[in-house]
């Protein structure tokens, strides 16, 4: 079942920030990859995922250069900065802070 | 293919974006995703025509990337636009302020140009934030200036003290219009966010 788009346009820098912390990735790359740990229920549309990648970067949080890849193709592939760094961790921090309050209120209300 | 581009080519045309170059790299980097789509498409066996249709269908609304885009760039596109309108501005401002000065000269004419580059020069010396160097600013270039033109100049000219004052008074209305134009676009941001939530 997909989820609120809403929902999951709050978090969409959190995941991309989360996913470029492992390696460097194009944008292709970084929503084949969200699909498959999701095992699909994270469908990023490019409509989504480029304008958050080209806000990312030019907040600073992430660089970008054109690259390429194992296809032997030219890519633009994105990468955390210093801050970049610092941000995806403190997100998840929040996140996961935030998701154990919800779930103590949810909790508290199916008693 | 065609496909291809004429989606990339609209995003581009919709999004706004502030400058060519940009639009060319997020133009370049869509049509990249738009061939890995269709090569996806391709791998799990459909023909090139639904391949490219499959594509066009998972890439999305055209406009509604642009529109993301769109916000993106936002407040670039309007401090671009607005640096761009002082510039302008400063440049009518500065010769109506120069050719009114010293129209009163007859035979003139190299004098309002002369005033024109002397006040360019000093606007820019405007940009270190001490009062002294305000003054030095349009006392400088003027100097510089009446030495490079001086051979040119007619023998009755106004004295320099009077180019001073007029460069002085150029200079201030420069300094106005651009103080007025770059607090205008973190104004017009707040009423837009202001809209927006």
């Amino acid at each position: 079942m997909p989820f609120n788009r809403e929902l999951l346009k709050g978090s969409i820098s959190l995941l991309i920030l989360k996913l470029l912390s492992e390696r460097d990735m194009y944008g292709y790359e970084i929503i084949q990859e969200a699909a498959r740990r999701s095992e699909n229920v994270f469908e990023l549309k490019e409509g989504t995922i480029y304008p958050a990648l080209h806000q990312l970067h030019k907040q600073g949080y992430l660089r970008a250069e054109w690259r390429t890849g194992d296809s032997g193709k030219q890519r633009k592939y994105y990468g955390l900065t210093s801050t970049g760094r610092t941000k995806a961790r403190r997100g998840q921090e929040d996140w996961r802070r935030f998701t154990q309050t919800v779930n103590a209120i949810l909790a508290k209300d199916e008693l | 293919m065609t496909t291809r581009f004429a989606l990339v080519r609209r995003v581009g045309a919709l999004a706004r974006l502030p400058d060519r170059r940009r639009r060319e790299e997020v133009e370049r980097e869509l049509s990249d995703h738009l061939e890995d789509l269709i090569e996806e498409a391709r791998r799990r066996g459909y023909d090139e025509t639904m391949a490219g249709r499959m594509a066009a269908i998972r890439f999305g609304d055209p406009g509604r990337i642009a529109e993301d885009f769109n916000s993106v760039y936002a407040f670039e596109r309007l401090s671009r636009r607005t640096a761009a309108g002082a510039v302008s501005l400063s440049v009518i401002v500065a010769v109506c302020v120069a050719t009114g000065l010293f129209s009163w000269a007859p035979g003139h004419a190299l004098l309002p140009t002369l005033a024109f580059a002397s006040a360019a020069s000093a606007r820019l010396l405007q940009g270190i934030p001490v009062p002294f160097l305000w003054f030095a600013g349009t006392a400088g270039p003027i100097a510089m200036a009446a030495l490079a033109f001086r051979p040119l100049l007619p023998e009755q000219g106004p004295p320099p003290w009077l180019l001073w004052i007029g460069l002085t008074l150029s200079c201030a209305t420069l300094r106005g219009v651009v103080n007025l134009f770059s607090i205008w676009p973190q104004v017009h941001l707040k009423a837009y966010r202001g809209r927006a939530s």
